[in-house]
C-alpha cells in the first residue's frame, strides 16, 4: 500500500513567519527611518533658509538728535523685509541706557517696526536725553537676529560716507553726466506769449560741459538730474530762487565779465516750459531740473548772447538750489514760523561750461 | 508474539506526531527569532531617534550676542533667541587674551580654570539668572524671539589683578547652549 503523502506544513509556517517579520518589524523600521530623515531634512532646510534670510537683511541706521532726544532713521537696503523687535541704547562702556521691546513706551513709533525692501523710517525718537559727555550707540535687533548699529555723535567715517553719498555738497546729489543744454523756441522779444519749448523735447539735450556757440540758438536752457539723499529721508521742496549761474572768472581786473542767471522753470514731458510753481524732490528719486529764465518765478528765457561775450571761455557754473526741507508739498513760503524752521539752501560749485 | 514485540521495539514516531513536532519546533524557533529581531529593531530605532532628535534640536537652536557690558567685577551679556526652540545656556567661559583671567560658569560651579582646585565656588549669587542644569530641567530658558540679559560676577577667590575687568583690555566670552551651539564674542572694556 502506498504511504499517505503529506505537505511540508512546517516549511509553510516558517515562510509565513518570515514574511510576517518582514512586513511588521522591517516595514516599521523603514517607515521610522524615513520619517526621521524627513524631519531632519526639514530642520536643515529651515535653518539654511533662516541663515540665508538673516544674511539678506541690511539696514542703514543714522543717529541724530530730535528735540535733544536720541533719535535715528533707518532704511532697508537689503533684500528682505525687516521686523525690528528690540532697540538698545548704550554708552561707550556698553551700559544699557535705554531698552525697548515690543510695545515698550519711550520710543515713537513703538516697536515692532516693519520695514519693506527699499522702505525706511525717517525718524524714530527715544526718550533718552542727549548729554554731551556721553557717546551713544543705538543697536537695532531684528526678528531674524541681525544687529545693526549707529553712534551719536556720528563718527568721522560715517560723516564722510554721508558726504560722499550726498555728492560731498549737501543733501541734494547732482548727477554730473546729466548736465545738458537746449535751445529754446517760441520766444518773442524775450517772453513766451504762446508758450516756449525745449527744442527737440526733453531728450534732445546735449552735454553742457562744452557748447559750440555756432549751434546755439537765440535762447538757451540747461537741465540737470538731482537726487535727494537726505539721511532722514525728508522731502525737499525747491522754490523759484533756484538757479544756475554762469560767469567768467576775473583775470585782469573785473569789469564786463558776464554773470548770467538761469532761473528754474517748470516743464512737462513734451518739453513745454512754464513759470516755476515749486517742485518736490522725494527721497532717493532722481528728478530733472530745467533752468532758463532771466528772473525768478517767470518764463523769460535767457539769451545765449549773454554768455558768448568772451570766446572761448570756460565759465564757472554754479547750481544754487533753494527751498525747504521736511514739507511734503509746495509752496515753501508761508506766513507761519515753520518756513524759517524748514528752510534749505545748497550751492554746487563744481560744474563748468566751455563756450567756444 | 515475540515477533510483535520486536516490531514494536523498532517502531518510530507516527506521522502525525512527527508533523506536530516539526510544527511546534518551527513555531518556537520562529517566535524566538521574531522577538529577538523586534527587540534589536526597537533598540536601533531608539538610538536613531535620539540621534535625529539631537541633530534637529541643534539645527533649531540659534542665538546671537547683542551687547556686552563690563563693570569692574561683572559682565552682562544680552542674548537674543532667533532660533525655533527655547534657548538654554549651559556654560559660559570668560577670559582675556593671555588667559590670566579664565573663568568657567555652569549650573553647578564657577571655576577659575587656572587654579580649579582652590577656586571653585557655588554659582549662587554669581550668575543671574542661574545657568541651565540638564539634570534638573526646571530652569527657564529664553523663549523664541526674546532677548534677556545674563549677568556673571567674578568669584572673590580670584587673585589680583585678574579679579576684575580692567579698562583697555579685551575680554572674550564663549557661550555654549544646551544643544551644542557656540558663540564667541570679544569686546574691550
Amino acid at each position: 500500500m502506498k504511504p499517505f503523502a503529506r505537505r511540508a506544513i512546517a516549511g509553510i509556517l516558517a515562510a509565513i513567519m518570515l514574511f510576517a517579520m518582514l512586513f511588521t518589524v522591517g516595514t516599521a523600521y523603514f517607515l521610522f527611518v524615513n520619517g526621521s530623515n524627513q524631519v531632519y531634512s526639514q530642520a536643515l532646510s529651515r535653518r539654511a533658509s533662516a541663515v540665508q534670510e538673516r544674511l539678506s537683511e541690511n539696514l542703514l541706521v543714522n543717529a541724530f538728535l530730535a528735540n535733544n532726544n536720541i533719535s535715528f532713521s533707518v532704511s532697508n537696503v537689503g533684500g528682505v523685509p525687516v521686523n525690528i523687535t528690540y532697540v538698545l541704547i548704550t554708552n561707550s562702556t556698553g551700559a544699557v541706557l535705554g531698552y525697548y521691546n515690543v510695545n515698550a513706551p519711550g520710543i515713537s513709533p513703538r516697536l515692532p517696526l516693519y520695514i519693506n525692501v527699499g522702505g525706511g523710517l525717517g525718524q524714530v525718537i527715544t526718550n533718552i536725553r542727549y548729554s554731551s559727555a556721553t557717546n551713544y550707540t543705538i543697536r537695532l535687533v531684528t526678528y531674524r537676529g541681525s544687529v545693526f548699529s549707529a553712534t551719536y555723535p556720528p563718527t568721522a567715517q560715517s560723516l564722510a560716507a554721508q558726504a560722499l553719498s550726498s555728492g560731498a555738497i549737501g543733501f541734494i546729489y547732482l548727477q554730473f553726466e546729466s548736465f545738458r543744454w537746449y535751445n529754446v523756441t517760441g520766444v518773442v522779444q524775450g517772453s513766451c506769449p504762446s508758450g516756449c519749448q525745449l527744442q527737440g523735447g526733453l531728450t534732445a539735450g546735449k552735454p553742457a560741459f562744452a557748447i559750440d556757440h555756432n549751434k546755439m540758438g537765440s535762447y538757451i536752457a540747461f537741465s540737470i538730474n538731482v537726487t535727494n539723499l537726505d539721511p532722514r529721508q525728508r522731502p525737499i521742496v525747491l522754490d523759484n530762487f533756484s538757479y544756475i549761474v554762469e560767469f567768467l572768472p576775473c583775470t585782469k581786473g573785473c569789469g564786463n565779465q558776464p554773470t548770467v542767471y538761469f532761473y528754474i522753470v517748470s516743464y512737462d514731458q513734451s518739453g513745454n516750459l512754464a513759470p516755476f510753481t515749486g517742485m518736490v524732490l522725494p527721497y532717493n528719486r532722481p528728478v530733472m531740473l530745467v533752468f532758463t529764465s532771466q528772473a525768478p518765478g517767470t518764463l523769460r528765457p535767457q539769451p545765449s548772447g549773454n554768455i558768448t561775450s568772451f570766446l572761448p571761455a570756460a565759465l564757472f557754473s554754479f547750481a544754487v538750489l533753494h527751498g525747504c526741507i521736511g514739507l511734503s508739498q509746495p509752496p515753501c513760503r508761508s506766513t507761519s514760523p515753520g518756513y524759517i524752521q524748514y528752510g534749505y539752501g545748497q550751492t554746487v560749485p563744481f560744474l563748468s561750461t566751455l563756450v567756444y | 508474539m515475540r515477533a510483535n514485540r520486536r516490531a514494536r521495539a523498532r517502531a518510530g514516531i507516527s506521522d502525525v506526531m512527527a508533523s506536530i513536532l516539526s510544527i511546534v519546533i518551527t513555531l518556537i524557533a520562529g517566535f524566538s527569532v521574531f522577538s529577538y529581531v523586534n527587540g534589536q529593531a526597537a533598540v536601533s530605532m531608539r538610538q536613531l531617534g535620539s540621534a535625529y532628535g539631537s541633530t534637529v534640536n541643534y539645527l533649531q537652536e540659534r542665538f546671537v550676542v547683542v551687547n556686552v557690558n563690563f563693570s569692574s567685577s561683572k559682565v552682562t551679556i544680552w542674548l537674543y533667541n532667533n532660533g525655533a526652540t527655547t534657548l538654554y545656556i549651559v556654560q559660559v567661559l570668560v577670559y582675556n587674551s593671555t588667559r590670566s583671567l579664565y573663568v568657567l560658569y555652569n549650573a553647578t560651579k564657577v571655576v577659575n580654570m587656572n587654579n580649579p582646585g582652590s577656586c571653585s565656588v557655588s554659582p549662587s549669587g554669581l550668575e543671574n539668572p542661574l545657568l541651565y542644569n540638564p539634570s534638573q530641567p526646571s530652569s527657564q530658558g529664553i523663549p523664541v524671539g526674546q532677548m534677556q540679559p545674563l549677568t556673571l560676577t567674578l568669584p572673590s577667590c580670584l587673585s589680583s589683578p585678574n579679579n576684575a575687568f580692567n579698562a583697555g583690555r579685551t575680554y572674550t566670552i564663549t557661550v555654549l547652549a544646551l544643544y551644542g551651539n557656540l558663540i564667541t564674542y570679544s569686546q574691550m572694556r
